[in-house]
């Protein structure tokens, strides 16, 4: 697991079923694109967050396959139509293997 | 015929390049090139321009992260392609079942001047286009 990885998860403070959210997400990441090289010439290896993937209840909001293209610290924001109460369940793929997953319950008002 | 502490630094030195060399070739270049990255999602079908917004800013001082909006209404999937940079395809993004509104934004690195391309494929197979010129003053990907 990288050091310092944390994400944040933005939703808005009240929702109601049908509403359509908007849902920004970030984690911090180096993001080492592997086309780094350093002081010595040698490249820096790769070693990034390589998919994101959003789910309501099990199915799929987005998902997506990110590639070195994509800033330190990603940060992805996507539209979410809210069908009733349930859990936005979201995962950050590294390549070192981890998966840093991140669960927020929506509290209808 | 004894070493020298001359010929030492030069084995030394050329032993170094070698491990230099390599590593600046492949920033040069990438596995996949833009156009395969492009022909691996569109496959053989026509593309066609409009239906698809790419909004991200005329000039980016900083390559290093590019704000970008990718609003494809209906789309199934869409996949973001720099050309200019070292690894072309930036993020491919599956809408699922439960995305009404196909609409994401991300920050992305650019490496030089370059015209960014945004590729949506439809529910019925067809893809849409859409492509803006971004200047960028500081590269983000060395």
């Amino acid at each position: 697991m990288a050091d310092g990885v944390k994400p944040r998860i933005k939703l808005p403070k009240t929702i109601s079923a049908g509403d359509t959210i908007t849902v920004k997400t970030l984690i911090t990441h180096r993001m080492e694109s592997g086309q780094r090289v350093n002081a010595l010439g040698l490249r820096v290896p790769r070693s990034i967050i390589h998919r994101f993937h959003c789910a309501f209840e099990g199915e799929t909001v987005v998902d997506m396959a990110v590639g070195p293209g994509v800033s330190t610290n990603p940060f992805f924001e996507f539209q979410f139509r809210v069908p009733g109460p349930g859990g936005l369940v979201f995962s950050w793929y590294d390549d070192d293997g981890a998966i840093y997953t991140e669960r927020r319950d929506i509290a209808l008002s | 015929m004894s070493v020298t502490r001359r010929d030492a630094m030069r084995v030394g030195a050329g032993a170094l390049a070698g491990f230099a060399m390599p590593a600046r070739a492949q920033h040069a270049q990438s596995e996949i090139t833009p156009e395969q990255a492009i022909a691996a999602f569109v496959g053989d079908g026509p593309v066609s321009d409009g239906g698809v917004t790419l909004t991200l800013p005329d000039l980016a001082e900083d390559g290093y992260r590019v704000a970008v909006e990718i609003d494809a209404p209906g789309a199934a999937e869409v996949v973001l392609i720099a050309p200019g940079n070292p690894v072309p395809q930036v993020l491919a993004v599956t809408f699922g079942p439960m995305a009404v509104v196909q609409r994401v934004s991300t920050r992305m690195r650019l490496d030089q001047t370059q015209e960014v391309l945004a590729l949506a494929r439809m529910p019925d197979g067809r893809v849409r286009r859409a492509t803006r010129q971004v200047d960028v003053v500081v590269g983000g990907c060395a």
